[in-house]
């Protein structure tokens, strides 16, 4: 293998064998020393360049010779660079923001054409400046929230945990904060996501075409960036709103060398209600909280290290025993090495944790306790080699050693104590990969990588062997094997190939394609209409089969009026397998036998998304429209035919627009109008014992609309002076941020169900059934942030 | 439970939910069977009828003309004769005799116009409630304080024993949805494994009142000595029928509000009757041992919480 990569790294060099040599090095904010991730680095003569990596790292190698070297990043003034190449060089540049910048509101910060030059497609990318603009319920910045006004992402509604992309469920999302998996992305059941937007650099989302990099869920890969601290000078960042209070203190530990940054928010209304509520006082909780922790130190010109970490809880709790409580945990180590002037190296290692905890029951001898977990810890080294202008290669791999606890869970009756726990499940889970992203000429890049991962589900633990029964019951358990320690109880492996190319027509306009194919090694079990925090994970095995999904996507992308308009339009078509559904009354929580309960389904998703982004004046915005399907059929639902997911959406149009009034006041709205989502209707009802029970005696599956979504945001944003009464600037910054969430005040559909009304009834009469609908945010909300930074 | 109800309320004030007329879909009707027979001596009850549109409150069409046999394994017959239509009963020969024997198998034995439906159950065993107490609990972030009544009973030692558990409170049936209580070997649901319990708090407070008032905000099911009873009683049932009756509650006990974003997906109950073809037919049919006791909410019924 190794013999090969060499082959595949030198065998571009061998062509051109000419003198050639290579300028690298990293480029930087010149405020705050953070990395500037995406900027562009252009040889102007050649008309060729390279575009820095995560870490603010580029490389590019060309014949000897004079030049004038670009650097550019969107709001930031270009520096330029005469250099005589006669030797390798490293220049590492810091880029000043423009003084410009306040004066209007920078919707990216990416290089102005890179939508339409680069090979990526069906990325969705809003940075945090923007995101901090735009209005968010209660006020409360959400990175998740602002996702779904991107085309291709969606939710199954208001309040719900995660998001679906391009038609796939929420547990088909890879969330990844600095490299680390965070596998509940909610607080408070999902009304506020758990990223804190003081402490998050930058986040890109990929809906299609895949890098061969990331692997292990069918949909998407969320891959949130953490800042690494200002290395300059010290900043504290904070604010007062509705739900959180947040702060965030970043400063350089050693000056250009080594920085920090700790952010941490909390939700404070359980802290001023305390004197009031005697409960609060005798240790019952209500309340939400994370910490994000990051830093960094640069050992030389090649070796730079990170520690970051992040923790977050939820705790609701009636007294100090009783209650419920869920966090994510996760620290990354990384080390950046560079081998040479083209071989970058970056060494990850990661722990993340996910888990809950349930306790009821004031006396001991009548108690309950569940806690459930999933842990993992990896190592992930990558290396990216940059041949040449025309290729780059990325290499690397993974292993991944996770623990399922589903259940550690005690019952006490009158005293009797009962042990329910449902034993742990390890799995190592590994992947190598290879990806090289060629330009073939100045019209035609590639970019192709292969995956290979493996999957091992380990003792000790029980193999379940289940029979076959009509499709859509509960299986029968025809033997439990048990299976020693270390020992396999089940394999999976697969190939992941990925394929994207992009065809430049002309310097505005592009065509794209790409083809992926993912798998799925670990599934999320839930059966409810939102995620919710007691959900589990669980491995493949001998029963539950990797989750398979192919994608293929084509695209048009083309710039108007000198950039200052971003189109795009994407058709995509995603094939699923083995897709989890759940029989009639399926047992999800603390069931060792859980299988037997699962169903495996086909899947498809297939649509359309438009996209018009108008970058710069003071009015800018974007539109997005994603016009889709996404279905599944399974033997024993719906007579086996074709039916759409709950999330599925026909139309989804969003517009978001910023208009800066003036040097105080900027303003911003959203607009979304969304079709309705699919939802079962009953349509009869029989009685048993005096209880009145709905029956669709088709047995179809979502046969009905929910109607229509739309709803309207309002934000307005009053910066403080930005100057002294004697002129001279103040460097304290504050602003009053004013939103309206739901401005028309809709009580739009969440759900509508079925029931036989809250009163008892009489004996020998028939209950009055309804349907009932259920709104979310009914009203319009408004709320006041008050935000500063010094 | 309570208490989580109180604070997930907390959470949804700003849900809101409004009763709405909506069309459903077009179906012919099914058959569908209550055929629940209790091991009383009292006369046992089988309704046959067509369901109803899903918004026709009226009473459903009862099938008239049927067969309707209860057998045992060793060939007894136990006839069911029409009363009205769709309504068919057997009475006790004596006044004193119950219907069946506890470990017994029964086939359930229906023709309608030459066609056969059948089914099959076992009666189960039942233990003996022992006796019913009431237990005093504070009320947490603004509830009342209120009393719960418990029963105190023990699930049998080996697994697969199945319970529905029903009260009465001042003679009136407790018979909601949200007050389904139904127990897997003294816990919850067969997952679990517990076994040879007493039956757990939350199944042992299930035989109270599920009431809210015109605010949502729960009622304590009894407020403190004086006149109240309850009258609990335990149904033995099968693995088949707890399942079932796991499933009515996923179907017909919806949460509401801010509860919806956790809701199941509307499916079908699974019926245990089945048609000689087929066709599709709803309900279920099950024989239930029962024992009960009933019990006044007397000073000396409260419980002192034991360490």
């Amino acid at each position: 293998m190794k013999k090969l990569l060499l082959l595949f790294a030198v065998f571009p060099l061998l062509l051109f064998a000419q003198e050639k040599y290579t300028i690298n090095g990293y480029v930087k904010d010149a405020s705050n020393g953070e990395a500037l991730i995406g900027a562009t680095v252009l040889i102007t003569e050649l008309n060729t360049g390279n575009i820095t990596n995560v870490y603010g790292f580029y490389s590019i190698t060309i014949p000897r010779g004079d030049y004038n070297v670009e650097f550019r990043y969107l709001g930031f003034v270009t520096e330029k660079r005469s250099i005589s190449l006669t030797e390798n060089m490293r220049i590492d540049v810091e880029l000043p923001e423009e003084e410009t910048r306040l004066q209007e509101v920078v919707v990216t910060a990416k290089p102005e054409d890179e939508n339409v030059t680069s090979t990526e497609m069906s990325v969705a990318e809003i940075d945090i400046q923007t995101i901090r603009k735009m209005p968010a319920i209660l006020g409360e910045v959400d990175i998740i929230k602002s996702l779904q006004l991107l085309p291709g992402v969606s939710t199954v509604g208001e309040g719900a945990s995660g998001f679906n992309v391009r038609g796939g469920n929420v547990g088909q999302n890879l969330i990844l904060l600095d490299e680390a998996p965070v596998y509940n992305s909610s607080h408070l059941l999902g009304f506020f996501s758990v990223f804190n937007p003081d402490a998050v650099k930058d986040m890109k989302l990929y809906k299609g075409a895949i890098p061969a990099q990331f692997g292990g869920r069918l949909a998407s890969i969320l891959d949130i960036r953490m800042k690494e601290g200002n290395s300059k000078e010290l900043e504290v960042n904070g604010g007062i709103g509705t739900i959180f209070s947040r702060v965030a203190i970043e400063a350089p530990i050693k000056k250009e060398k080594s920085s920090f940054i700790i952010a941490g928010r909390r939700s404070y209304a359980d802290i001023l209600a305390r004197p009031f509520v005697e409960e609060l006082r005798n240790g019952a909780a209500l309340n939400f909280y994370d910490l994000t922790l990051k830093t960094n130190y640069q050992f030389s010109d090649k070796d730079q290290i990170f520690l970051s970490g992040y923790f977050g809880k939820d705790n609701f709790k009636f007294d100090a025993n009783q209650g419920f409580s869920w966090g994510n945990r996760t620290t990354t180590f990384r080390w950046n090495h560079l081998f040479n002037d083209r071989l970058f190296a970056n060494f990850t290692t990661f722990f993340s944790d996910y888990e809950y905890e349930l306790a009821f029951g004031d006396n001991p001898r009548d108690r309950f306790e569940w806690n459930s977990d999933i842990n993992t810890l990896a190592l992930k080294p990558s290396f990216t080699y940059f041949i040449d202008q025309r290729n780059e290669l990325t290499f690397g791999g993974e292993i991944f050693r996770y623990t399922f606890e589903p259940a550690r869970a005690i019952g006490v009756s009158d005293g009797d104590v009962i042990d329910i726990s449902v034993p742990d499940k390890r799995a190592i889970e590994t992947a190598v990969y290879i990806n090289n992203e060629q330009k073939l000429n100045d019209k035609l890049s590639v970019q192709y990588g292969l995956r290979f991962s493996y999957f091992d589900l380990i003792g000790t633990g029980n193999k379940f062997i289940l029979g076959d029964t009509i499709p859509g019951r509960r299986r029968p358990i025809e033997s439990i094997e048990e299976v020693g320690s270390g020992e396999s109880i089940a394999k999976h492996h697969g190939w992941e190939p990925r394929l994207s190319f992009r065809y430049q027509l002309n310097t505005t306009t592009s065509v794209k394609a790409s083809y992926n194919r993912m798998l799925q090694y670990i599934h999320l079990i839930s059966n409810t209409t939102a995620s919710n925090p007691l959900d589990v994970w669980t491995p493949s095995s001998n029963n539950l089969k990797p989750q398979i999904g192919q994608q293929w996507a084509v695209g048009l992308f083309k710039n108007l009026k000198n950039n200052a308009y971003e189109t795009s339009v994407e058709f995509y078509y995603r094939k699923t397998e083995r897709q989890l559904e759940y029989i009639n009354g399926a047992d999800l929580l603390i069931n060792e036998a859980l299988e037997a309960d699962l169903l495996s389904g086909d899947g498809r998703a297939y649509g359309m998304e438009v996209y018009v982004k108008k970058n710069s004046g003071r009015l800018n915005g974007w539109v997005s429209y994603t016009l889709g399907r996404t279905e599944l059929q399974t033997e024993g639902i719906n007579n086996g035919e074709w039916y759409p997911t709950r999330f599925d959406q026909t139309h989804n149009l969003k517009l978001t627009a910023f208009y800066e009034l003036n040097d105080r006041w900027s303003l911003s709205s959203t607009f979304s109008y969304l079709s309705g989502t699919p939802t079962t209707f009953p349509t009869n009802r029989y009685e048993v014992q005096g209880i009145t029970i709905p029956h669709n005696a088709n047995d179809s599956r979502n046969n009905v609309r929910l109607p229509n979504y739309h709803r309207l945001d309002f934000s307005a944003t009053r910066k403080g002076r930005a100057v002294k009464r004697d002129g001279t600037p103040r460097k304290n910054r504050d602003e009053l941020v004013f939103t309206v969430y739901n401005v028309y005040n809709r009580a739009n559909p969440f759900s509508i169900y079925f029931w036989q009304g809250g009163d008892r009834v009489d004996a020998g009469s028939l209950a009055d059934t309804r349907a009932t609908q259920v709104s979310i945010f009914a009203s319009f909300i408004p709320s006041i942030t008050y935000n500063f930074k010094f | 439970m309570k208490k989580l109800f109180i604070l997930l309320f907390a959470v949804a004030i700003l849900a809101c939910e409004d009763d709405i007329l909506v069309e459903l879909p077009e179906a012919e009707p099914v058959l569908a069977f209550d055929a629940w027979i209790y091991r009383k001596a009292e006369k046992q009850t089988i309704r046959i009828t067509r369901t109803n549109s899903y918004f026709d409150s009226s009473e459903p069409e009862g099938i008239s003309g049927a067969s309707v046999l209860v057998v045992d394994g060793s060939g007894t017959i136990y006839p069911f004769n029409e009363e009205s239509p769709g309504t068919y009963s057997w009475i006790p020969a004596n006044a004193a005799d119950s219907f069946g024997t506890v470990g017994e198998t029964y086939f359930l034995d229906v023709q309608i116009n030459g066609k056969q439906y059948g089914s099959i159950s076992k009666m189960g065993r039942v233990p003996k409630i022992d006796s019913i107490t009431w237990r005093f609990e504070e009320g947490i972030f603004g509830s009342d304080d209120s009393y719960f009544a418990e029963f105190w009973s023990r699930d049998f030692e080996g697994e697969g024993d199945a319970y529905w558990i029903k009260s009465w409170k001042n003679g009136v049936r407790l018979n909601k949805p949200q007050e389904i209580n139904l127990s897997f070997d003294g816990a919850f649901s067969p997952g679990g494994n517990a076994d040879g319990l007493t039956f757990i708090q939350p199944i042992r407070d299930g035989i109270n009142p599920f009431e809210l008032d015109d605010d949502d905000t729960f009622v304590p099911p009894f407020t403190g000595p004086g006149e109240d009873s309850i009258y609990v009683e335990i149904n033995s049932i099968t693995p088949e029928a707890w399942f079932f009756w796991n499933q009515v509650v996923i179907q017909t006990d919806r949460p509401g509000g801010f509860g919806e974003l956790f809701a199941s997906t509307l499916a079908n109950v699974e019926s245990n009757i089945e048609a000689e073809d087929d066709e599709q037919v709803v309900g279920f049919f099950c024989v239930s041992a029962v024992s009960s006791l009933g019990r006044r909410f007397t000073e000396d019924a409260i419980r002192e919480e034991q360490e």
